[in-house]
């Protein structure tokens, strides 16, 4: 880490002590602590990476105004669980493997993960893990509400999700003709 | 409403998650969380979904969903007519992300509709194009046939293309001019194409597959590739072989390469190398995980 020559020599010992830290605490809006493995915050979030490089970590908890604790709970138990698992070959793997889907796939633990969270926590969990830069969370989190929308029609989805219909019958009408090459008729 | 959009991948899908819809927890407010997402992510979900179809009938939700499809990262056309999918093409916002295209086994399209459909996808800027469409026999190509230039598939330039896949018979064609500056992973299957032609023009390609080679000779130069992957289904007569920055080489041949072959290989830098060869009689099977500087 690279310590800046013009500030004073407490701050630096600070930013010394912290550096040698191997974990970093993060605060939600409400006021809640949490610590997490550096080494995979870093990892696993853009966000956290540019902070705890550019040395603006606080020892006390760093705020993260936007994210609640709840969310900000889920966020911390994903990374200490991803630095504890062991990445499948697929992940590790340097080789690009052809006509697989744009996608990754989550791993088991991850649908787990994902699976036992209630339908806000998911939500907000999605928006933290935009927020933070999280690229693989934000893949797992989509990829379940995806799941969620699949093989179900609108008035089902719908009714999943509390999305109102506000078109009127004849916007809808004119949806369908726009549409029409997306009916499934073979 | 009886599952409008779904295709058939999808029904199949549906089938399993059915009596599953009314044991999901809605939120307890009866809030609209998903709608309240910004719109970068309900693409990311869209695209997710792994069906163009299904994502462009989420417009019939709300007017927050309106033609939000059109902007998702991945387009995933599977079980599509060729009248159907001219008509999404049209309407998909550029640049796109994926865009993969599956066209079922009774749709047989000549290689001037399989040109129609790369040139109608060409102006879409994929940073990914997969294809995948069954030929008329007629068209197929092979190194005995007589099938001239212009029964050939005409590939456009896709300069913005980073992964391009390929599974077509009908002979290929090249664009006149430009480069495929920005791919990187390119994938054959049962297309003939002039490889000594299409590889210079690709200076930054680093990954080829070649499956199902159904042609007596190979010629594969390139300065920038580190991987390739080859499963020949024919007698190969000759192998020209030059890739001074190759890594990983995989190679299975369906016959046996006879002794009046020419083959010539070179690739230094390999590490990871993988020869199969069956016939009639198994002639050689050579895997190194690690063989070092190998001629």
């Amino acid at each position: 880490m690279e310590v800046d020559k013009g500030k004073g020599e407490a701050e630096e010992t600070r930013k010394v002590a912290e550096a040698d830290r191997d974990t970093v605490t993060l605060k939600s809006s409400d006021g809640k602590l949490f610590e997490v493995s550096k080494e995979a915050a870093a990892r696993l979030s853009t966000v956290l990476a540019g902070m705890i490089a550019g040395g603006s970590i606080d020892d006390n908890g760093t705020d993260l105004k936007q994210i609640g604790s709840e969310a900000l709970e889920n966020v911390v138990d994903y990374c200490n669980k991803h630095a504890n698992s062991i990445p499948s070959a697929a992940l590790i793997s340097s080789s690009i493997s052809f006509n697989t889907a744009p996608f990754k796939e989550p791993e088991e633990w991850e649908r787990k993960f994902v699976d036992r969270l209630s339908h806000d926590a998911l939500f907000d969990l999605v928006e933290a893990a935009n927020f933070l830069g999280m690229e693989r969370l934000l893949d797992v989190t989509c990829h379940k509400i995806s799941e969620m929308m699949k093989g179900k029609s609108p008035d089902q989805i719908r009714e999943v999700f509390n999305i109102k219909n506000d078109y009127t019958k004849e916007e809808l009408e004119e949806i369908r003709q726009e549409l029409a090459w997306a009916f499934y008729d073979d | 409403m009886a599952g409008p959009g779904a295709c058939g991948e999808c029904r199949k899908h549906r089938s399993t998650t059915w009596w599953r819809v009314r044991f999901l927890r809605r939120s307890a407010d009866d809030a609209d969380y998903i709608s309240a997402l910004p719109d970068d992510l309900l693409l990311q979900i869209l695209g997710r979904l792994g069906c163009a179809r299904t994502a462009a009938n989420m417009s019939l939700l709300s007017r927050r969903w309106r033609g939000l499809w059109a902007r998702s990262p991945a387009f995933d056309f599977h079980r599509i007519t060729p009248g159907q999918l001219h008509a999404a093409l049209g309407r998909i916002v550029p640049p796109a992300g994926s865009l993969r295209i599956f066209i079922p086994r009774h749709h047989m399209l000549s290689p001037s509709r399989i040109s129609s459909l790369l040139a109608a996808a060409a102006p879409l800027a994929p940073a990914e194009l997969a294809v995948d469409i069954h030929t008329d026999k007629r068209f197929r190509s092979s190194s005995s046939s007589s099938s001239s230039d212009a029964d050939g598939v005409e590939l456009p330039c896709l300069d913005r293309t980073t992964s391009l896949t390929l599974h077509f018979s009908p002979r290929v064609r090249l664009p006149p001019a430009g480069q495929f500056t920005a791919l990187e992973s390119l994938s054959f299957g049962g297309c003939h194409i002039a490889l000594g032609e299409l590889l210079p023009r690709c200076p930054f390609l680093r990954k080829l597959c070649l499956s199902s080679w159904r042609f007596d000779s190979l010629t594969v130069h390139s300065p920038s590739l580190q991987e390739l992957d080859v499963s020949a289904a024919m007698q190969l007569q000759g192998i020209d072989i030059v890739v001074p920055m190759l890594k990983k080489l995989k190679f299975r041949a369906l016959e046996d390469i006879n002794n009046a072959s020419s083959i010539s290989l070179s690739a230094p830098l390999v590490d990871d190398l993988s020869w199969l060869c069956l016939g009639p009689k198994l002639i050689g099977l050579v895997s190194y995980g690690s063989c070092g500087a190998w001629k």
